[in-house]
């Protein structure tokens, strides 16, 4: 024993906490080989061209900016799962609050900060609005959330649909809303990053919207562990009953979770209305970012740095995966992988569970009869 | 009136089921006349509800497997997904019966992985559901894309998105004077144009159904009889059941419990595959990325709907399929939404009289205040957006789960993990 027991505890948690990961990548890794094989490519070539395509400022760059939105989904996602509601309708969420935002950013005309700051307020409104429907079915009706949110994934986008033929969009065949003026565009980091020397090639940005997902990410973390309301999360997760007696109002916990969910679903969209599109346009606005988000929250177990690196990890498969079409290789391999990842990453976890539950009970099992001997003798 | 409904609970269910489409088809040809919306009970839309109504169906009868013996599943979507799928691949090579075959082959492979995540590593259902979901690639590219990038591209008209067609039908049951195409003349076409009150709406109802007996799409009717026999006559039926109400009482009986799950589950992705199937075969057997469109999760929520009961997920896919087919009647015109306004004024009506008997006040007001609604929109002839009855299904399952959830009974041990040795 050279180590001292607090830095030896600690790398033992990190071992222990990036070990499901870890298993998960190595047997999407060892599937997809075979997948390869199987398709009849070289996965050594797939693979070398996968991780030249990562090789450049601009990669990361765009590595990062993928990462944004999948990050906030993540955390709409998690606050769900901590406490034992799934929510599996971020998609719908921040689907309709991108498109309100969209509405109202474009019909009003404010200074810079105040814009943009509106226009995020009603994309937050309006998806915690539609997270706060399900909540209330399930407090007042009790339906269960899981149907009623794949339910309402459906019907807002529909909704969405039908408003696109208003004229809150713009009356036309083209079925988007107006573009958002100067004023409610969000910057983008290339300009600080020049003044540290990282140049980015012309046509490629870093979303100044990083930074907005760091600052909530931070204050998201800190909410959830050291704040009495974090704690009540948890509690309510792993012993319903335990966290009744308590004094934790369930039916309080599911709409104050709903609605905190539903408010960052409402930040999903804002990188892309904001930075990229100006716009909401039915159709080429990007889908899936509310189930992908499913799928980086169970890989990060509900920690929210865990979360950052798991988005950025998705961010990096999407990106690899074009450089797979010089081989080739049709480049839903990387969607394969992940959903390979998480498959692998929900066994590992519920093993790896099962066995320092045994263990628990085995050492305290020791300690019991250890103490019950002494006493004896 | 709390002794009709005492007696109404004795009934059969398949007596109940009658009665009720009985009351509906009454409701319709009402709703037809006053409306003068043909539509409603014309022959076309009723191919069309049984057509969308089935894969419903049969992802629900899925689920009911599944559920009965005790495992959630979420995962119905992907598996009617690889059920298309496999379906588009087995048809391409093998025929209309390969597809069917195919269908069963690949819901059954991806109840199979639900069954390893679920059963044997005690993995959280609804989490597993979602990532077979992901992986599948419900609501976007995913598995099935790699696998028609590999299968498809290249061949005939295939693409990454869809797979070369077939042709060629399983075969058709025609009844001589009761379906087109046989030698005899169609009495039931004939009766139907001529727009009597009720029986004009049920020759032409039955037209429908007479019309699409295709081999496939008895075989998706058969399985509801064949579901309860073997769940509520057998032994294995007991046996599942029993695992999902209580596995260790289960257990200590002798009942293989583990196994008996693996075997529901697997059925569960079959059915929900042969559902995928059948779309395949009406879009001249070929598989289209996103065909299911969303139709597993609708069947999940039929099976709530049902009360996890065989006659009531039928019944709740009829429904759902009903509206589900209204909307591709309504793009082209069809003003049969506003026909569906009186029905639910009908209903609401009814369930307003229900609750003023039972002395429920604030029931009574609500379901008044629906009606009402209801009945301004029938008033009004306001013609629903295309996109809005487009969610009609979805709105039904929210708006019929909020009113009837309460009443509503799961089996006892459905989305917990049980090991050997333990309680539960």
């Amino acid at each position: 024993m050279t180590s001292s027991p607090a830095i030896s505890a600690r790398a033992r948690k990190l071992y222990r906490s990036s070990q499901g990961p870890l298993i998960a990548f190595g047997v999407a890794l060892v599937v997809s080989t075979l997948a390869l094989i199987i398709g009849g490519y070289n996965p050594g070539a797939a693979y070398s061209a996968m991780i030249q395509k990562l090789g450049s400022v601009e990669s990361l760059a765009i590595v990062i900016n993928k990462a944004v939105p999948l990050f906030f989904s993540a955390m709409a996602v998690s606050i769900g799962f901590r406490m034992g509601v799934f929510n599996i309708g971020v998609e719908g969420q921040y689907l309709f609050g991108a498109a309100m935002g969209g509405v109202v950013g474009a019909a009003i005309h404010l200074p810079g900060p105040l814009h943009v700051l509106i226009i995020m307020i009603t994309a937050m409104t309006v998806s915690m609005g539609w997270a706060l429907i399900p909540a209330w079915l399930n407090v007042q009706r009790k339906v269960n959330i899981v149907i009623s949110t794949i339910m309402l994934n459906a019907i807002a986008i529909s909704v969405i649909a039908s408003l696109s033929k208003t004229n809150m969009f713009i009356t036309t065949a083209f079925r988007q809303t107006r573009n958002l003026p100067e004023s409610g565009r969000f910057p983008n980091l290339n300009t600080p990053l020049g003044w540290i020397g990282i140049h980015l090639p012309v046509g490629t940005q870093l979303l100044g919207f990083t930074v907005v997902a760091i600052a909530v990410g931070i204050v998201y973390h800190k909410v959830l562990t050291r704040t009495r309301f974090g704690f009540d999360v948890k509690a309510t997760g792993i012993n319903p009953v335990a966290a009744r007696f308590a004094g934790i109002n369930p039916k309080k916990m599911i709409y104050i979770g709903m609605a905190i969910s539903g408010a960052l679903a409402g930040l999903v969209g804002m990188a892309t209305l904001m930075e990229e599109q100006y716009n909401y346009k039915v159709g080429e606005f990007p889908p899936g970012w509310g189930f992908a988000g499913i799928a980086v929250a169970l890989l990060a177990r509900d920690k929210v740095p865990a979360m950052a690196i798991a988005a950025i990890m998705f961010g990096v498969l999407d990106r690899a995966s074009l450089g797979l079409s010089n081989e080739d290789v049709p480049k839903e391999l990387a969607v394969i992988m992940q959903g390979l990842i998480i498959l692998s990453v929900v066994v590992v976890y519920e093993v790896i569970r099962r066995k320092s539950q045994a263990r628990a009970v085995r050492e305290a099992a020791e300690l019991l009869m250890a103490t019950s001997s002494g006493a004896m003798a | 009136m709390n002794r009709v409904d005492v007696r109404w609970k004795n009934l059969r269910a398949s007596y109940r089921f009658m009665t009720l489409t009985a009351i509906g088809m009454l409701m319709l040809s009402v709703a037809r006349i006053a409306t003068d919306a043909p539509g409603l009970t014309a022959a076309g839309q009723i191919e069309r509800t049984i057509i969308l109504m089935l894969p419903i169906m049969l992802a629900g009868i899925g689920g009911l497997f599944a559920e009965r013996a005790g495992i959630v599943n979420i995962g119905l979507e992907g598996m009617m997904i690889l059920g298309t799928w496999f379906a588009g691949l087995g048809g391409y090579h093998l025929g209309p019966w390969g597809a069917v075959i195919g269908g069963l082959v690949g819901g059954a492979l991806g109840g199979g992985v639900h069954g390893l995540l679920t059963i044997t590593f005690g993995v959280n259902h609804v989490i597993s559901g979602v990532a077979i979901n992901l992986l599948v690639g419900a609501g976007g590219s995913g598995l099935v894309r790699y696998l028609s990038n590999l299968f498809f591209v290249g061949r005939g008209s295939g693409s990454p998105t869809n797979s070369p067609g077939f042709s060629g039908t399983t075969g058709q049951i025609r009844v001589p004077f009761l379906s087109s195409g046989s030698h005899t003349t169609n009495w039931l076409e004939k009766i139907g144009k001529h727009h009597w009150f009720f029986v004009s709406d049920v020759a032409s109802v039955m037209n429908g159904f007479f019309g699409i007996l295709r081999l496939e799409v008895v075989i998706g009717f058969l399985i509801v009889p064949l579901t309860w026999w073997v769940l509520w006559r057998t032994k294995f039926g007991l046996s599942l059941r029993a695992c999902g109400e209580r596995p260790s009482a289960a257990d200590s009986l002798g009942v293989a419990v583990h196994k008996i799950q693996y075997a529901a589950i697997i059925i569960s992705g079959a059915c929900a595959g042969l559902g995928g199937a059948i779309l395949v075969l009406d879009n001249s057997g070929s598989y289209l990325e996103n065909q299911t469109a969303n139709k597993g999760f609708i069947g999940l929520a039929s099976l709530i709907f049902g009360n996890w009961k065989p006659v009531g997920v039928a019944l709740g896919s009829v429904l759902f399929g009903y509206t589900d087919a209204l909307q591709v009647r309504s793009t082209i015109g069809d003003k049969s939404v506003i026909g569906l306004y009186l029905i639910g004024v009908v209903f609401t009506g009814f369930f307003t009289v229900r609750a003023f008997l039972r002395h429920d006040k604030s029931a009574a007001f609500r379901s008044l205040a629906i009606s009402g609604a209801l009945l301004a929109m029938y008033i009004a002839r306001y013609n629903a957006p295309d996109d809005i009855v487009k969610a009609l299904p979805y709105i039904a399952t929210l708006v019929i789960l909020a009113v009837s959830s309460s009443r509503l009974r799961p089996p006892a041990a459905a989305g917990i993990t049980w090991r050997k040795g333990e309680l539960g």
